[in-house]
């Protein structure tokens, strides 16, 4: 009884200590005052306020862009990723593509926005492309990072799935291409889906990696926050933050359900 | 219509298949049987395609098919867990197979709309398979494999998720679908009811090899070995030592009469006699093979027959079944006479 008692507490602090600060952003953001420190009734002047800046507005635009085409690329490739670490149980490299696909995991952020920015460079110089960073270079940079989330959640999924599925559509006379579209695709659905907004997430989060890969035209949401900060926190950041708060919220619950379905798994195994 | 030669698969080092050869005919109905780990569902799977064999060759309707792929080949699989695509409904999931084979339109619906019927299925042609029951799975399974009118169509373990009343009603409508659809059968289980009520011959398998291939009445009165008249219905087997037409059993204290069979005197053998040919009484019997002053250790009741397990002096227990009728029945401690003919006697490898 008593060691139960502890044990919710511990949680309930744990919890607090995590949320409190999300939560004082929250409520604040509804604040009618200037103040952060001082409550002067219940107002949501600042969204307004928000939804007319037009370089809030403009990042924002930059950030649904670049999240939306890195977590497409991040998709396309890491279930294909996905889908060979899961297939295949021995081929050349296999451990060496598992330990890359690790890498950006564990790798400081710095590190990977300062080497693509280089990569970028270099590459540019070469090629003459891209000439400049901008929106392209971000979704790239992104991508990479935001593969790996799509891998893994993808070949949980697949390895879950019992190979049988396919074998009966190769045995009723489907060749591997049509396997691939009508039968195994479909299963991963769910997979996919959630890998593609656990991208998607990831890329609308990220200030470091975006601020070595981006160019003048192209500042994120992110990166507009924290330039605003450096001058003041406006009220209007703390609602944004709020509606940043929302959104992520919506498109991880939406990942957790949507891989948890029908007995898949959320932690790969 | 199915030809095998010499079949060799292995994984790492255990042989699953080890040399098989086995000829199919049409519209034959073959039972895999044997315990699990004995290499049928791999030989299955050769013949599915599924796997490549390291040696030997798979011939399928006169064509050399031992390395084209599972969705070139002219058999059907139906899967121990059905595996029916769960994004689908039924009537998809059968017509999945034919749209392979390019059919579209009214003759698509017309072809799934048969094969459903021929299950009985086609009233739940637009459910899900989860929310089929165990048996309807099977069913729509079944139909999945017979709409693309297969010229052989395999059945691994068809009946191992299904109860026993669901178990006795599949197995006639399997024997009637074959009557309608003339094609071949090979089914691999582990129960050898479904290869006595179904099968034209069965083939027993062990460690990867095949022991003994015949019809399921001459596997059960004429097993080939040891391991096949044990796995294959209950039997009485002993050890023994080969003599002129009998064979010296120490453990039932008394020699065997013996018809044929027999090797040279003096080579270890062991016979084996079914439960059911041996004669119990409370009176002194004669025969071939008597012994007397045995004793009933055990008696399980099964309903039409009643099982005794009997001691007899040379100290091995001898299993009894009897039909059970209202005249006469024993009791454990009564003491009882065994007899059984020689013709019921098989001799065996020891």
């Amino acid at each position: 009884m008593r060691s139960a008692r502890t044990i919710n507490f511990i949680l309930a602090a744990g919890l607090l200590f995590l949320y409190v600060p999300t939560l004082v952003v929250i409520v604040t953001s509804f604040n009618d005052s200037r103040l952060a420190g001082v409550w002067t009734g219940f107002s949501v002047r600042w969204y307004g306020e928000l939804m007319s800046d037009r370089q809030f507005l403009g990042a924002a635009a930059n950030s649904l862009i670049i999240a939306a085409g890195a977590a497409t690329l991040a998709t396309a490739l890491g279930t294909c990723a996905g889908l060979v670490l899961a297939r295949v149980n021995r081929f050349r490299l296999r451990t060496a593509l598992l330990g890359l696909l690790t890498i950006p995991l564990v790798l400081p952020e710095i590190v990977t926005g300062l080497s693509l920015l280089l990569l970028f460079v270099a590459v540019e110089q070469t090629f003459g492309w891209p000439s400049g960073r901008g929106l392209g270079t971000v979704m790239v940079a992104h991508a990479t990072l935001a593969m790996t989330y799509v891998t893994y959640a993808v070949q949980a999924r697949a390895v879950g799935t019992a190979r049988q599925y396919e074998e009966a559509a190769a045995d009723l006379g489907a060749p591997p291409l049509n396997v691939l579209t009508a039968v195994t695709l479909p299963m991963l659905l769910p997979a996919i889906g959630a890998g593609w907004l656990l991208a998607f997430v990831m890329s609308l989060d990220d200030l470091v990696i975006a601020s070595f890969t981006s160019g003048p035209q192209s500042t994120t949401l992110p990166m507009a926050v924290f330039s605003s900060v450096r001058l003041g926190v406006s009220p209007k950041v703390n609602a944004l933050a709020t509606l940043l708060v929302v959104l992520s919220a919506a498109c991880l619950a939406l990942a957790a359900w949507l891989q948890t379905r029908r007995g898949g798994k959320l932690i790969p195994t | 219509m199915i030809s095998l030669t010499d079949i060799r698969k292995s994984f790492g080092a255990v042989a699953a298949v080890d040399g098989v050869s086995l000829d199919i005919a049409p519209n034959e109905f073959l039972a895999l049987l044997g315990a699990s780990g004995c290499g049928k569902t791999t030989l299955l799977r050769v013949l599915a395609g599924f796997e490549t064999p390291d040696a030997g060759r798979v011939m399928i309707a006169g064509q050399d098919v031992t390395s084209t792929p599972p969705h070139k080949r002219p058999v059907n699989l139906m899967f121990q867990s059905y595996a029916l695509f769960p994004h689908m409904t039924v009537a998809q999931n059968v017509a999945f197979g034919l749209k392979q084979d390019g059919l579209r339109g009214a003759e698509l619906t017309a072809r799934v709309q048969d094969a459903l019927a021929l299950v009985e299925m086609d009233t739940l042609a637009l459910r899900r398979p989860d929310q089929l029951s165990g048996g309807q799975q099977q069913r729509v399974a079944l139909a999945r494999c017979i709409a693309k009118q297969p010229k052989v169509l395999l059945l691994d373990e068809p009946m191992a998720a299904l109860d026993r009343a669901l178990r006795e009603r599949t197995r006639l409508e399997l024997m009637s679908l074959r009557k309608r659809l003339g094609i071949s059968f090979v089914i691999v289980t582990h129960d050898q009811e479904d290869a006595m009520t179904m099968a034209d011959r069965v083939a027993v398998m062990d460690k990867g090899k095949i022991v003994q291939v015949a019809s399921a009445r001459e596997v059960y009165e004429r097993p080939a070995s040891r391991l096949v008249a044990s796995f294959f219905g209950e039997a009485n087997i002993w050890d023994g030592v080969a003599a002129h037409g009998r064979v010296d059993c120490p453990a039932l204290g008394a020699a065997v009469a013996v018809l044929s069979g027999l090797p040279a005197p003096g080579v270890s053998v062991a016979v084996s006699v079914r439960p059911e040919r041996i004669t119990i009484s409370a009176e002194t019997l004669s025969g071939d093979n008597v012994l007397q002053d045995a004793v009933i250790e055990d008696v399980v009741y099964l309903g039409t027959v009643t099982t005794y397990l009997v001691r007899v002096p040379g100290d091995a227990i001898v299993r009894v079944t009897r039909q059970n009728d209202a005249h006469q029945s024993f009791a454990r401690g009564n003491v009882v006479s065994l007899a059984w003919p020689a013709d019921a006697v098989v001799v065996l490898a020891a």
